[in-house]
């Protein structure tokens, strides 16, 4: 299969980058992987990352990191086949079933996993989790959505304002 | 360092808005009515003009149809007038439950106009569930023009034979109503054969009783003067012969009044394997000269098929009349897919919601 002319460094012996987490942990990854992320790609296409040098990542910390990472090495050779459109069926099943598996925590590691997403701009792990966290909200009540999600009980007059948008908006609750 | 969980106080979430959103957006109909009463935050998100028009883009239209309960089919003529979401194929709203069988006969935002033997004809609001008019008549609705007015076919003891048109315009609560007669032709007033630009209505003839004058003459009435105007030549019959089964029909392109001419059956030119819509559009209404904009070719497949609708981003909806299928056409990829299968639902009519169910002016407008 010929490698697709992306210019990133996916061609013979894979090239590799390292980034360091907020907490100064070093992790060494193929460079195909680490551009998943929109943030880091630009960097890696402008040769960084390489060697002894680095991308710093203040904003994501080793933990939520080595997740990020687990999710970018699985995606990343159907990534580098365009979208995968020649993928084959049980490829794809298998990426959904690793996707159902990746999401299965708890909801501190998902809550930061949304965050680093979002910053590193990985857009089909910013997806997958937006995903997860609607799966989460789907057949609940107003208040059991709240309390999912750990806002704060309302206090009287939103409970209020509440009650009043529940009567107005009847038929989403038949 | 990061918070490591979700947020412990005020709404929010701790989320960036456009995480929040991002979430919500992957959110069905149904739960979207729901979380809008979770906080105000959510509520002006969902509500806004930008989140409802992008997530009707990536979901499935709501559909508006009268049906009857499987089992309720063999004995009882319950039926109810109801949005249903094809996302889920399920119901998302039960109207108003008749105890005749009743037909959607169209519907413009919120308002739907539904008719039924004994049951006379009845526009509602389908949200507020608000009977907004309330004939028990034998008149028959067949529009809901874009500013909410009426039009109704007045007196049709012949369906076939329609001699006066009326139309109502509802401003503040009293619609006012108008019997208009027709001029020495009859016109057709299907949806097809009438197009509403610019406070005139424009009619073709009816086919079937209108044998004097050709099938693609144009008829104007002004909605402000209340008159009918010099009738307009078609584009067709100046170069060829039409008969009765000419499919044609007007329609509203970029603001000018356009006459379809749909040939699935072949003509001289063309072989029948190619059927094809040539589109006319009137290029000034005072000289009457129409130019021939657009040649459209169709899938065969769509030929036989009733046009229910066309949706916001360009996709049309037919229904297979014979098995009660939605689909949907893609006319930018060629595509074409059944979307719903409609038996078990289906009473009479079909019309697609193209009101925002998530708006808060649907409710505040009503309490005025």
């Amino acid at each position: 299969m010929a490698a697709p002319e992306s210019g990133d460094g996916n061609n013979g012996a894979a090239r590799m980058v390292t980034l360091i987490s907020s907490d100064n942990t070093r992790f060494e990854v193929e460079a195909a992987a680490a551009s998943l992320s929109q943030t880091l790609q630009l960097t890696i296409l402008d040769g960084g990352g390489g060697g002894g040098d680095g991308i710093p990542l203040p904003n994501v910390d080793s933990a939520t990191l080595s997740k990020v990472l687990e999710y970018c090495i699985k995606h990343a050779p159907a990534a580098a086949n365009g979208g995968a459109p020649n993928a084959t069926a049980v490829d794809r099943a298998e990426l959904e079933r690793f996707d159902n598996e990746f999401v299965n925590i708890d909801q501190s590691v998902l809550y930061s996993l949304i965050m680093a997403a979002h910053n590193l701009e990985i857009e089909g792990l910013q997806s997958l989790v937006a995903k997860k966290v609607a799966d989460m909200i789907k057949g609940k009540s107003p208040m059991e959505i709240r309390r999912t999600l750990g806002f704060p009980d309302p206090t009287p007059e939103e409970q209020a304002e509440m009650n009043a948008h529940m009567l107005e908006y009847g038929w989403a609750y038949e | 360092m990061m918070t490591k969980s979700f947020s412990p106080s005020g709404c929010g979430f701790k989320l960036p808005t456009e995480l929040t959103y991002e979430i919500l957006l992957r959110l069905p109909i149904k739960s979207l009515g729901v979380s809008l009463c979770v906080c105000k935050e959510w509520q002006h998100l969902i509500s806004s003009q930008k989140f409802i028009t992008e997530h009707s883009s990536r979901s499935k239209p709501l559909l508006i149809s009268s049906f009857m309960e499987a089992e309720l089919k063999d004995n009882d003529m319950d039926c109810y007038l109801s949005l249903i979401d094809m996302e889920s194929g399920s119901i998302l709203i039960n109207a108003i439950k008749y105890v005749k069988d009743i037909h959607v006969r169209c519907s413009c935002s919120n308002l739907v106009c539904v008719s039924g033997y004994g049951t006379g004809v009845q526009v509602i609001n389908i949200v507020t569930r608000e009977t907004i008019v309330d004939l028990t008549s034998d008149d028959i609705y067949d529009q809901i023009l874009p500013d909410g007015s009426l039009l109704v076919d007045a007196q049709v003891t012949d369906p076939f034979m329609p001699r006066h048109f009326g139309f109502g315009r509802r401003e503040n609560t009293n619609p006012v109503w108008r019997k208009k007669g027709c001029p020495s032709l009859h016109i057709c007033s299907c949806a097809s054969c009438m197009a509403y630009i610019d406070g005139v209505l424009y009619f073709l003839p009816n086919h079937k009783t209108s044998n004097a004058v050709a099938s693609d003459t144009v008829l104007p009435f002004d909605l402000e003067d209340e008159e009918w105007k010099n009738v307009i030549r078609g584009p067709l019959s100046m170069y060829r012969q039409l008969d009765g089964t000419s499919s044609i029909s007007l329609a509203t392109l970029n603001g000018s009044l356009s006459l379809v001419d749909l040939v699935t059956h072949g003509d001289d030119q063309r072989p029948a394997a190619d059927p094809h819509a040539d589109i006319w559009v009137l290029a000034d209404v005072d000289s009457g000269i129409w130019v021939k904009g657009y040649t459209i070719r169709l899938a065969s497949l769509l030929c036989n098929m009733q046009v229910v609708n066309i949706l916001i981003d360009g996709r049309i909806a037919f229904v297979n009349g014979e098995r009660s299928i939605l689909w949907l056409y893609d006319p930018k990829t060629g595509a074409c897919k059944e979307v719903l299968d409609l038996t078990n639902y289906y009473a009479g009519g079909i019309s697609i919601y193209t009101g925002s169910l998530l708006s808060s002016a649907n409710y505040r407008s009503q309490l005025d």
